[in-house]
């Protein structure tokens, strides 16, 4: 049974194990995998086969996602008080 | 006085030097060599990760100004070579005791976490997906729209 609400979550789990701090790779690795291996399962695919086939989406929402964390101090500096 | 007839101080020439304590001499070389194969481990660990880092935030100017879609060419050979030594590194922390790595704050977990983010990094880019392939997948796991998005 297909499961469209562990995407974004997938997308997001990596996006944070991939820009968390050295101290925290090993745990956020771990939530990254528990999810993909929530979203393969009752499938064949391996969990490599599975992050592949997300990868262009996630290097989209890696992209909007720094953009918007580069915007944000900028409008912070800019707004007025 | 005559030197000759002087009674020599050291009677045994031989050192007396049993082996019980060749045994502590090796054992404290063992140590020392041991020591610095740990040092040595630690320094190139250090070195790793800065250039990990250094990698990641090339990277990063090269996504963010990326419009044409190409990857410069160095970008997969230099990959490729951090996720070499950093296996390497990676197997030689396993032979480090635990006590050793803890007083210098180092979690082989975490280490292995980058080794394998390199991974991550990698596969996505060269894994040789077909996007077709890739949207049947999606379409598989999470449902049409999953699919439909990918092929956009």
């Amino acid at each position: 049974m297909a499961k469209p609400e562990l995407l974004e979550p997938i997308k997001r789990a990596w996006y944070e194990f991939e820009f968390c701090p050295f101290t925290e790779k090993a745990a956020r690795l771990a939530v990254l995998n528990k999810l993909l291996d929530e979203a393969r399962a009752g499938t064949n695919l391996s969990r490599y086969t599975l992050q592949q086939a997300i990868a262009p989406q996630y290097e989209e929402f890696r992209r909007a996602k720094r953009l918007a964390e580069a915007k944000l101090p900028q409008r912070i500096i800019g707004s007025k008080p | 006085m005559n030197q000759t007839d002087e009674t020599p101080r050291q009677q045994n020439l031989s050192l007396d030097i049993t082996p019980s304590d060749w045994a502590a001499v090796k054992e404290l070389l063992r140590e020392v060599e041991a020591e610095s194969l740990r040092d040595n481990t630690f320094t190139q660990v250090g070195f790793w990760l800065s250039a990990v880092r250094l990698f990641s935030s090339a990277e990063e100017r090269m996504l963010s100004s990326q419009a044409t879609g190409s990857t410069p060419s160095y970008h997969r050979p230099l990959l490729e070579a951090l996720m070499g030594l950093g296996g390497m590194l990676s197997l030689q922390l396993k032979r480090i005791e635990e006590t050793h790595l803890k007083a210098v704050g180092l979690d082989p977990a975490n280490f292995d976490a980058v080794v394998e983010e390199l991974r991550l990094k990698h596969l996505a880019r060269y894994g040789g997906m077909s996007p077709a392939h890739s949207a049947q997948i999606l379409t598989e796991v999470f449902g049409g729209e999953a699919g439909i998005a990918r092929t956009d």
